[in-house]
């Protein structure tokens, strides 16, 4: 998985000569490692196909809001990681999403009111109003650059945050809405009693998974083509030098508009994500709080990757939920309801030490980190 | 790698198909009652134990175990002694959600879910599993779903027997204007339905202001009910805003009988630098009892927790008595169904349950209609330093006259 990066080039332990003693490159040692490659790929590939088959919803719920923040990771690590241009206003053109979806799926619930339109057209429509609301605010995006920009985008978040709780016909107000589930021609993501596929329960989390993993995968190969093709290189020259890039030809303020358009998007693709995952959309849900998530998702990934985007997302989502699931093992520790220290506090200090640790260490994110362990392992042959 | 990307595909399809094929765990899921074995039955509890309510949260497990504790001491329930599973939450949803995946597979139904926000945002899996939930919350919106259970009066009925409560004391007369100082949400929305209904046919005026949880200065809102002529205050917020608004009351002299809903007190409050403005203005109405009641049960309870916590007096007396009283009507609801114990015949056996209290601790509750409130009876309560937990009963569980006329809207 090698990608597209502004991250530091990889340690060319690889292409070193071996180490003194070793053969060179025996032929037996290039076709175990060939085998091993092959064995990884396939179970990358199968392992995710079969999961929702073998592990219980806790798991495959955590999948579900790690794939959703995946999708948003990418969207930030197109405009920060490649276009430098760093957004906190991200959690916005989540909740756009999210609550753009629950507006134009839903139904009138008493005071809530909802378009009622069919659920992969308003997911659609939902996706392109937080384009529309990234191109409203890139006149902005266009002027200002790195941390200035970041600034000025925090003022949507509280704007945002004010809108959720004062358009309770659409938002449903401090309680939030309910989200109508996907359906896809007269099949429903919902916990349709008694639906079996070979013998297993299939309900709304396994059904979810598979929409969530096709939306995933074809948000990653859209943003390597961008980060690999024309776009992307405009946008990195740009980041390093606005001037380099005006004289290559490149427009600068249409790119910059252009990354926050569609960092944008892919903001407001979690959004509908993030709506199905929960089932329910609550404002309190999409503070600052989000976007310094998403910030810590493709900083611990390893900045402008998509692969980094994909791994940061997951450290970030599921370490809290497994490790306050898990943290009764930890020492110092009640039970819960008791004095002292419980679990999920002790399970937040783990990860920040965590977090800690890892920026430490790997400077270049979690990515960097496999690729030298790959590396290693490699070498060792 | 290119070349070989064919082969590849070819074995991820044959590991897919192997894998589906094989026997998987999951198929093994049998269909007998989730939570139940010969010699136990589980409970999960989903509270808050780290985030903004925490002391809330600990307070309810603290509580129910005490209750579980005797319980399973008398022989427990249908033979089997009761297990809690409780899982922390910290006030996210994305949290509340992954640990309702975990525990609800475990365990037989909920005793307590707390959150409105969290609540709804379970409310269609807990119907899908038949699952029968214990809440912390009084919203009338949440009646008329025969797998929750609300304990006790609602908010907007225990705003009209607050406010029926105050015109019999004299503190309001006809022509006179109630100001209602209300949070946003769930709570403040439904008292104010409440309110309205009252003012209206007890001949008074009403002044609304609303306030969101975050707010910490309330002067403003303080000075608009001033200026509106309160002669009284109908209060729902937190405990921390509850103080603000009596200190700022008394900054602005406006010298009126303030009535909380059971969640504006907390009784650390009496020794911040509100306490005198409190101790003068300040009531409280409640759909559950008091803990420095003065019945053997409540006795019993509060000696519990001072044989646990020693000096430290509960934070909230409320939650203490509304998890103990929970679980022990849950007790109540799985002994009426030993025969078929079931999600289906747990929630078919709570409306068996027609006339259960614990003396001093609440109302007699009548579960049999799951649109019409357990109760229309409150207590008010008013703070005193002596006694435990800081409350004392001032009138008690009554429900007047207009309550019992209300039409309460469910959701």
């Amino acid at each position: 998985m090698s990608d597209d990066t502004i991250a530091p080039p990889r340690s060319t332990a690889a292409e070193a000569p071996p180490p003194s003693g070793a053969p060179a490159t025996a032929p037996s040692s290039a076709r175990s490692r060939r085998v091993l490659g092959a064995a990884a790929m396939v179970a990358a590939l199968a392992v995710p196909l079969v999961l929702p088959f073998y592990v219980d919803a806790f798991w495959l719920r955590i999948g579900l809001f790690a794939m959703a923040a995946a999708v948003g990771a990418l969207g930030l690590t197109i405009l920060f990681g490649a276009a430098g241009q760093l957004s906190l206003g991200h959690a916005f053109f989540v909740a756009v999403g999210t609550y753009g979806y629950g507006f134009l799926a839903g139904d009138d619930h008493g005071q809530v009111k909802g378009l009622g339109l069919p659920p992969l057209l308003a997911a659609v429509l939902a996706i392109l109003f937080a384009g529309l609301c990234g191109l409203l605010f890139s006149p902005v995006a266009s002027r200002l650059r790195g941390i200035y920009l970041g600034i000025a985008s925090l003022g949507l978040v509280f704007l945002g945050h004010h809108l959720l709780l004062n358009l309770p016909a659409v938002t449903g107000g401090y309680d939030g809405r309910s989200v109508e589930p996907f359906a896809l021609g007269g099949f429903t993501f919902s916990d349709v009693s008694d639906r079996l596929v070979l013998g297993i329960p299939f309900g709304a989390v396994e059904s979810l998974w598979y929409l969530f993993l096709a939306v995933t995968v074809v948000a990653t190969l859209v943003a390597r083509n961008v980060l690999r093709g024309r776009p992307g290189r405009a946008f990195r020259l740009m980041r390093d030098s606005e001037v380099g890039a005006a004289a290559m030809g490149v427009r600068v303020q249409r790119a910059k508009a252009g990354a926050f358009v569609l960092s944008s998007m892919y903001a407001g693709t979690a959004g509908v994500l993030t709506a199905l995952a929960f089932q329910r959309a609550v404002p309190d849900y999409f503070d600052l709080q989000l976007s310094i998530d998403f910030l810590a998702m493709i900083i611990l990934g390893g900045l402008g990757s998509t692969s980094g985007a994909l791994v940061g997302a997951t450290f970030v989502i599921a370490l809290p939920i497994v490790l306050s699931r898990y943290a009764d093992v930890l020492p110092l520790v009640v039970a819960p309801g008791q004095e002292g220290i419980q679990a999920s506090f002790a399970a937040t200090f783990v990860y920040g030490v965590l977090v800690v640790i890892v920026m430490l260490t790997q400077p270049g994110g979690l990515r960097a980190m496999v690729h030298s362990l790959r590396d290693r392992r490699s070498t060792a042959h | 790698m290119n070349r070989s990307r064919p082969r590849v595909l070819t074995a991820a399809a044959v590991a897919l198909a192997l894998s589906v094929t094989a026997c998987s765990p999951k198929a093994a899921s049998s269909k007998s009652a989730p939570g139940v074995s010969d010699s136990t039955i589980k409970l999960g509890m989903l509270v808050d134990m780290t985030g903004p309510f925490a002391t809330s949260g600990k307070t309810s497990n603290t509580a129910s175990q005490f209750a579980v504790e005797e319980i399973n001491a008398a022989g427990g329930v249908c033979g089997r002694k009761i297990e809690l599973v409780a899982r922390d939450h910290g006030y996210d949803v994305q949290k509340a959600v992954t640990a309702y995946d975990e525990v609800a597979p475990q365990v037989l139904g909920f005793l307590n879910v707390y959150g409105s926000a969290i609540t709804s945002a379970l409310r269609d899996k807990i119907s899908a599993n038949d699952a029968l939930v214990g809440l912390t919350a009084f919203a009338p919106t949440l009646l008329g779903d025969p797998h929750l259970i609300v304990v006790g009066s609602t908010y907007d009925i225990q705003a009209v027997n607050s406010v029926d409560w105050m015109v019999r004391e004299g503190m309001l007369k006809r022509g006179d204007t109630l100001g209602h100082i209300y949070l946003q949400g769930e709570i403040g929305e439904n008292s104010l339905k409440g309110s309205k209904y009252a003012t209206q046919q007890l001949g008074l005026k009403l002044a609304s202001q609303q306030i969101k949880p975050t707010d910490a200065d309330l002067t403003s809102q303080v000075n608009a009910m001033k200026s509106a002529g309160a002669k009284a205050i109908l209060l729902d917020s937190t405990a921390k805003q509850t103080a603000a608004v009596a200190g700022a009351a008394r900054g602005a002299g406006l010298d009126v009988p303030i009535m909380g809903n059971v969640a504006t007190f907390a009784t650390s409050l009496l020794s911040t630098a509100a306490a005198p403005a409190l101790l003068k203005n300040y009531y409280r109405v409640s759909g559950i009892g008091l803990l420095g009641a003065d019945t053997p049960e409540v006795t019993k309870l509060a000696g519990k927790w001072k044989a646990k916590f020693g000096a430290v007096q509960p934070e909230s007396g409320g939650a203490v008595v509304l998890s103990y009283v929970t679980t022990h009507l849950f007790a109540k609801i799985i002994g009426g169904t030993c025969g078929d114990l079931t999600r289906k015949g747990v929630l078919a056996a709570r409306a068996k349950v027609t006339d259960f209290s614990i003396a001093g601790l609440g109302p007699a509750l009548n579960l049999s209609d799951p649109a019409q409130p357990t109760s229309r009876a409150s207590q008010i309560h008013r703070p005193d330093k002596s006694v435990y937990a800081g409350m004392k009963v001032v009138e008690d569980f009554k429900a007047s006259d207009l309550a019992k006329k209300y039409q309460v809207q469910a959701g």
